[in-house]
Formats: C-alpha cells, structure tokens, sequence
C-alpha cells in the first residue's frame, strides 16, 4: 500500500510537472508578449525596457529554469495587465469555482441516485425508459446551451432568479443545475447499467432467499456493489466537471477560474494562464489520486501492485 | 443486433432529427436565396417567417441581417468537417496505439496507458484553450488538436480488445501457420475491433461538435465573419430578452445533429455502452 501510494504520488507530480512544462514552452512559441502590452506606436527602446522589466530578454533555458524554481515556491510571475502575483490572483477565484463544481457534482449524482433507486423499487419498465430518454435528451445539450435556456426562462420570462454573478443561493442555483444535467445524464445511464449488472449476481438471489426484501437487499446488498464502478467515473468527472466549469462560468458571468483563464486567454497574460492550467491540473491530479485510495476501501478485493 | 433500449420509435425519432438537419445542411447552400454573408441592416433581426421587400425569411435575419437559415446551414458544414476531421485522426491514432499496446503488452503498453494516463490527467477543454492562447485560434489547428486530444477512449478499447483477441483460436491457428505480427493485426484483430471503435465514433462525434461548439462560443474556435453554431448562439446572447431564437436556433441545431448520432449509436451499442471502458478500467489495476 505504502508503495503504491509512493508510486502514485511520483506519478502525480510528474503529470502536473508535465502539464506546467507543456504550457511553458506552448507560450514560449507565441511570440512576444511585450509587443502586445504596449501601444503600436511604442518606441523600439521602450520596448526593450519592458522586455528587461518584464525577464523577457534572457535565453529560453535560462527562463525555464528560472520560471521552474519560481514556480515550485508557487511564483508564477506577475499579471502582465494587473501587475500583481498571478496565482494570487488565480487562488482568490479557486473558492468560486469549487463552490460551482461541487454543488453541481452533489446535485447531479443525488439526483441521479434518487431516480434510479426510484427505477429499482418500482420495477417500471415506463419510468426507466423515461429517465433513459431524459439521460440521453441532456447529453446531447451543450451545457452552456442549456444554462441559456435557463436563464431565458427562469430570469427573462419569470423574473424568478438572478442570472448573473456570484452572491447569496439565488445566484448558484442556475449555474449549478445547468452543470448538474452534464453529471446527470452519465450517473443515469451508468447506475442504470450497474444495477442491472449486480441484480442478476447469485448474492443478490441468496439476499432474497434469506427473506430480505427489495428496499433492504437494494440498499445493504447492491447498492454497494453498484457504487464501485461509479466512483471511479465520479472521481474522473469532478475533474470534467472543473473543465466544464470553464464554459458554465462564463455563460453566468460567475468569477471562478475557468472565467479568469478564458479572460487571460483572450488579454495574453501569460502568467494567469499558466498559474490558472496549473492550479486546475492539480486539483484534478489530486482528486484522481483521492478516488484510487477510495476504490481500495470500497473494494477490499482491489490489490495495489 | 440488440433491440433499441429507448424504444423502438426511437430509432424513427433519431433518424428523423438527424435527417432533417442533414438536409438543412445539404440542401440549402443549392437553393436560391443562400447567402450567408450579406449584410442588409434595414432588414436586421426579422422574426422566423418574415416577408420583406419580396424576400421570404424562414428562420429569420441576424442583427446584420444576415439570413439565419443560410448561416445555420453553413455553420453545420464548417462543424461537420471539423468533427469528421477530428474524429477521423483520434480514430486512426487511438486503434494504432491501442493495437499496438494490446498485442506487444510489455513497455509499449505502459508507454501508451501512460499516455492515456497523462491525456486524462487534463481537461481536454482545457488544453485546447490553452493551445488557441498561443497558436491563435485557426481552423485546421483546432481539428487537429480536437483530433490529438480525443484519441484515448478508442485506445482503451481497442487495447482491452486486442488483449483477448491475440489469445484466440483463429489467430493462433494463423500464427502456426506462419502469419506474422502485420497480417494478424490487419486481417484477424483490426476486423473484429473496427465495429466497437466506428459506434464510439459516432458518440465521439457529438463530443467533438459540443466541443467544438463551446470552444466558438468562448471566441476561441471558429472565426467570424465563418459561422458557427457556438458563434451564432453567443452572438444573439446579446438579443436574449427581445429575440431569443437567435440563440434557440442554433442551439436546435447541434441538439438535433448530436442527439440524432448518440441515439443511433446506441441503437447498435449493448445495454450500457460505457461499461467497455469501465471493464478496460477495472482490468488495469
């Protein structure tokens, strides 16, 4: 286990050591961010003030590796447009974002677990099929799409909610529920097929035979079993869920990180880019590394090698 | 073939959603009111179903008054091809690698899980926003990336496959009989793993347009003055409160494209489909 967990970590860092690098040299590519800060009737010596100000001017591995020792004491150099710390700036919207992500990943997969249960101990074939076309309706409704139609019609045509920004429950609730549909469709179809999966195994025929009834074998026998494959996905989601926070925010103009990026994006400001692909990779890394720990105590049969 | 879990007028409801904007995109750039560039600012954000000086506008004009079906039609093209192209390199690069792994095991599959591993540790969002953050946004740059960044769940399965069809009789009995490594992997595993990987294409398919079509609604796919679903929906944002159908169109569009494919995917998919990778999943540990 301890080896496992060493291994794992390794391999954790090395991701989010890979993903920073990658985006690194991607900048490096663009060309020269200092032509962009300055008005296109700058002088060429004013130019070559702001490169120096800005360490623009030394060699390329000179800058990886001065950028590498920075980042590791979590400096991402400043904001070309705010000039102050990136990640800073970056860390302020993370609460946001978790706020978003998390209320939209416990939405979706509560209510995702509360029709299936429903599914199982009704036995109806109708209600099933139902959820199943309502699963499949929302795959195939782009997230921010949908978050349009909502705000068209709970805050244009019923005046019930605010459709931008963050504040009280009032503002979470569209954001959240247009992200949760994502999850929702997912957790249907696999908890669906899961609970298929467990019904015919012959501990759920023994359940019944010992006198348990369908409520009680659901909920101590298949339950359990059916929750391991959901996990993995779940874990694997909630990282989706961040990406997908990206488009959501921006669609409800709520100040999270996706928000931030895609701003930076469209200004260049470097170091917000990579402080904000950085700060998300590893959240997700970590999450991914939560949930393998996870699966060993929901499935004593998982051995770590 | 498995019945249709949904019903089977499921199929007739897909099929009919899938035409219909097929046709849309195939037939209206022949008749002969198309034009999705002209602008006519007197004749601005007229409602679907307008008469104006002789002209008779289906689904309307843009703010610009471009006409709206014209631009819909366009933009389903410029999606459909961008798709298609995406879909088409991660296909061949995720069969190769996930052939490749399945049969040889050893390094070459920690070398492509790993990959995998490292694909999946990142939003695929994500990476394509930071890549159009430096390379600028570009159509052929954006297939190619949607195209890089979607090859993982073909590679799964295409391993997961391969695993169990190396060790069967008929590619044994080739393997006694002198076949080499090429023609078992082209003539006995590639035929038995093309059916899965071409019912995850057209999963794959939606994606990448939802992709695709919320990477142009951020600004950072397709270019105006090109249309594009994502484009359209952000452009008539702005006209939310007084003419939603700006947005609803196209937003109908990629919902009938999308909804049309997966419906029809599953049509052919066992109950479950997602189950292959969960399987692929839990036979890595």
């Amino acid at each position: 286990m301890t080896r496992y967990l060493a291994r794992r970590l390794v391999q954790a860092a090395l991701t989010v050591f890979g993903v920073v690098t990658a985006v690194f040299f991607l900048v490096e590519l663009s060309g020269d961010p200092a032509a962009l800060l300055l008005p296109t009737e700058a002088s060429p010596e004013d130019l070559a003030r702001l490169r120096e100000s800005l360490g623009l001017d030394e060699p390329l591995l000179v800058r990886y590796l001065a950028f590498l020792g920075n980042a590791v004491q979590g400096d991402f150099g400043d904001s070309f447009r705010q000039r102050v710390p990136a990640l800073p700036l970056v860390l302020e919207r993370l609460p946001a974002t978790i706020e978003l992500a998390l209320s939209a990943f416990l939405l979706g997969i509560g209510m995702a677990f509360a029709a299936s249960l429903a599914v199982r101990l009704t036995r109806s074939e109708r209600l099933r099929t139902g959820l199943l076309w309502v699963a499949f309706t929302f795959q195939a409704i782009p997230t921010f799409f949908f978050g349009l139609i909502l705000i068209l019609v709970f805050s244009v045509w019923l005046g019930w909610l605010p459709s931008l920004g963050r504040g009280g429950l009032d503002h979470l609730i569209l954001p959240a529920f247009s992200l949760a549909t994502f999850e929702l469709a997912l957790y249907l179809r696999l908890l669906n097929s899961a609970f298929l999966q467990e019904q015919s195994q012959d501990y759920v025929r023994t359940a019944y035979a010992k006198g348990g009834g369908r409520a009680y074998v659901l909920v101590r026998h298949v339950l359990p079993n059916a929750l391991l494959p959901i996990v993995t996905i779940a874990g694997i989601n909630l990282g989706v869920l961040l990406g997908g926070a990206i488009v959501t925010e921006t669609v409800f103009s709520w100040p999270g990180v996706g928000r931030l990026i895609v701003q930076s994006v469209s200004q260049r400001d470097y170091p917000v880019i990579l402080a904000g692909v950085f700060v998300i990779s590893l959240v997700f890394v970590v999450i991914n590394l939560l949930v393998d720990l996870l699966y060993a105590v929901l499935d004593p049969r998982v051995r770590y090698s | 073939m498995m019945p249709a879990p949904l019903g089977s007028w499921s199929m007739s409801f897909a099929a009919l959603m899938l035409g219909t904007i097929l046709a849309v995109i195939v037939v209206v750039p022949f008749l002969p009111f198309y034009d999705p560039f002209e602008q006519d600012i007197m004749s601005g954000l007229l409602r679907p179903g307008t008469e104006q000086d002789g002209r008779f506008y289906v689904l309307g004009t843009d703010f610009l008054g471009r006409d709206m079906l014209s631009r819909i039609a366009l933009a389903g093209r410029v999606s459909l091809m961008i798709a298609l192209s995406a879909v088409a390199i991660s296909l061949v690069i995720g069969v190769l690698l996930g052939l490749l792994a399945g049969w040889f095991r050893g390094p070459v599959e920690n070398l492509v899980m790993g990959l995998a591993d490292l694909q999946l540790a990142v939003p695929r969002i994500l990476v394509v926003i930071a890549v159009t953050a430096v390379l600028g946004p570009d159509l052929i740059t954006l297939t190619i990336l949607l195209g890089l960044t979607s090859w993982v769940s073909y590679g799964r399965v295409a391993r997961a496959m391969a695993l169990s069809l190396r060790e069967r009789e008929f590619v044994l009995s080739a393997t006694t009989q002198g076949a080499g490594t090429g023609w078992n992997l082209r003539r006995h595993v590639l035929p038995n793993v093309m059916p899965q990987m071409l019912i995850l294409s057209s999963y794959e398919l939606g994606q990448i347009i939802v992709i695709e079509a919320a990477l142009s609604y951020l600004g950072l796919g397709v270019q105006p003055p090109v249309p594009s679903w994502g484009l359209m929906i952000s452009e008539g944002q702005q006209f939310l409160e007084v003419e939603p159908y700006l947005s609803l169109l196209p937003g109908l569009a990629i919902f009938m494209l999308v909804a049309g494919a997966q419906f029809l995917s599953q049509r052919f998919t066992p109950e479950g489909a997602p189950d292959a990778d969960l399987a692929a999943m839990r036979r890595r540990r």
